[in-house]
């Protein structure tokens, strides 16, 4: 299997204002990333605000 | 027993995946899993309330990260494979009555955010090729748990479909020079007939060769791959091209209108994929107000769809009924 690297950045580096406008309406990403009852399946809890609330869970995922 | 089982005649992967026979089935009022789950109440897949949108793992997956090994020997005529991937449930609301055409256009770009983000996550992993975003909605595609959720399939190889579609693209582009769906997207905004709802980074419209009477393409009106080539802005015109088309579906019979939405993002394989175009896909099975359109003998057999009728016509009747966003 090929081994996979980081091809794109994401494009938004553009517009820098606007983006910042658009992003304080619909409040900052955040995710929690937990593990379900069964122990073996993850859950992520999507909240959006300006209220930081990630706990040490915050995600990086397992790839 | 889960495996992918080799067809020689298409030269496609089938999984089997018995283990789904048993997943949930119209559950009784006060029994959705995919509500959140409240004090002393049934326990859900969702063990808290305090979210805007919850991803987790399908209970009952086609793909699994660790697989069990094949139940079947394997052979020459038929390959079989572990069925390696990942499904993820996408719950769109903590609500469990309001459709996706329902939710405030604020909540359709926070799910645009977190569907950017999964595409971002699952892309990386080593055994995925193809992350497939979609959405069913309505028994009539066969949803079995009402409230309002889409599912990602992260593949172990691009499926047949896609791949057919993105070899037509890099074909296109070698005879042409030019993108295939910028070249659809161009062709059709020249046209017009076929529009229904436009802003200023997509458009939508019922294609030229549509195979359902409402079906229905949002393309992007600038060349992106994927999900996670496009600012929050962008996002944001998706969202809003999102709500007015399904507001509009909803009028057009005045019912919750059911649907499959294919979200096209280009493999994940670290191929290169220039020649490939980000693009949202609509099937409705209604064709009028009481009649479903089946597929049946020219549609499964033969792999020929009969559109019965004309999709400039459908378009014009969309095109009335789209409103403005409002935020």
């Amino acid at each position: 299997m090929r081994a996979k690297f980081i091809r794109r950045l994401p494009i938004k580096i553009q517009m820098e204002t606007e983006e910042k406008s658009i992003e304080t309406e619909a409040g900052e990403m955040h995710k929690r990333r937990e593990n379900m009852a069964d122990g073996e399946r993850y859950i992520i809890f999507y909240t959006f605000g300006d209220e930081k609330i990630e706990t040490e869970n915050e995600v990086k995922e397992n790839v | 027993m889960s495996e992918l089982r080799w067809n020689p005649l298409y030269g496609e992967w089938t999984v089997t995946a018995t283990h789904r026979q048993d997943r949930t089935f119209f559950p009784p009022p006060g029994y959705c899993p995919l509500c959140p789950t409240v004090p002393s109440g049934f326990p859900t897949e969702v063990a808290e309330p305090d979210y805007d949108i919850v991803v987790f793992q399908n209970k009952f997956p086609s793909l699994q990260p660790n697989p069990p090994e094949p139940a079947i020997e394997s052979s020459e005529l038929y390959p079989v494979r572990p069925a390696q991937g990942l499904c993820e449930v996408v719950v769109y609301t903590p609500e469990h009555n309001w459709s996706l055409a329902q939710q405030p256009a604020a909540q359709i770009y926070k799910l645009m955010q977190v569907w950017q983000d999964r595409f971002a996550d699952l892309d990386k992993h080593d055994f995925v090729e193809y992350v497939f975003i979609f959405e069913n909605k309505g028994e009539a595609v066969g949803v079995t748990l009402p409230h309002p959720h889409g599912q990602i399939y992260a593949y172990p190889f691009v499926p047949p479909r896609m791949a057919k579609k993105v070899e037509q693209c890099r074909r296109h582009k070698e005879k042409t020079g030019v993108n295939l769906i910028a070249n659809i997207l161009e062709n059709e905004r020249n046209s017009g007939q076929r529009i229904v709802a436009e802003n200023e980074s997509f458009t939508a419209f019922i294609p030229f060769f549509a195979r359902y009477p409402y079906e229905l393409h949002i393309y992007p009106n600038r060349h992106a791959e994927a999900l996670t080539d496009f600012s929050l802005k962008e996002l944001r015109d998706l969202a809003a091209i999102f709500k007015q088309v399904l507001k509009a579906f909803d009028k057009l019979f005045d019912v919750s209108f059911p649907y499959i939405m294919a979200m096209n993002n280009r493999p994940s394989d670290a191929a290169n994929y220039d020649s490939f175009d980000f693009h949202v896909e609509f099937y409705p099975p209604m064709r009028t107000a009481t009649k479903l359109k089946f597929l049946a003998g020219s549609e499964v057999g033969a792999g020929m769809f009969i559109n019965d009728i004309l999709p400039e016509e459908k378009a014009a009747e969309l095109r009335k009924l789209v409103e403005p966003v409002v935020w």
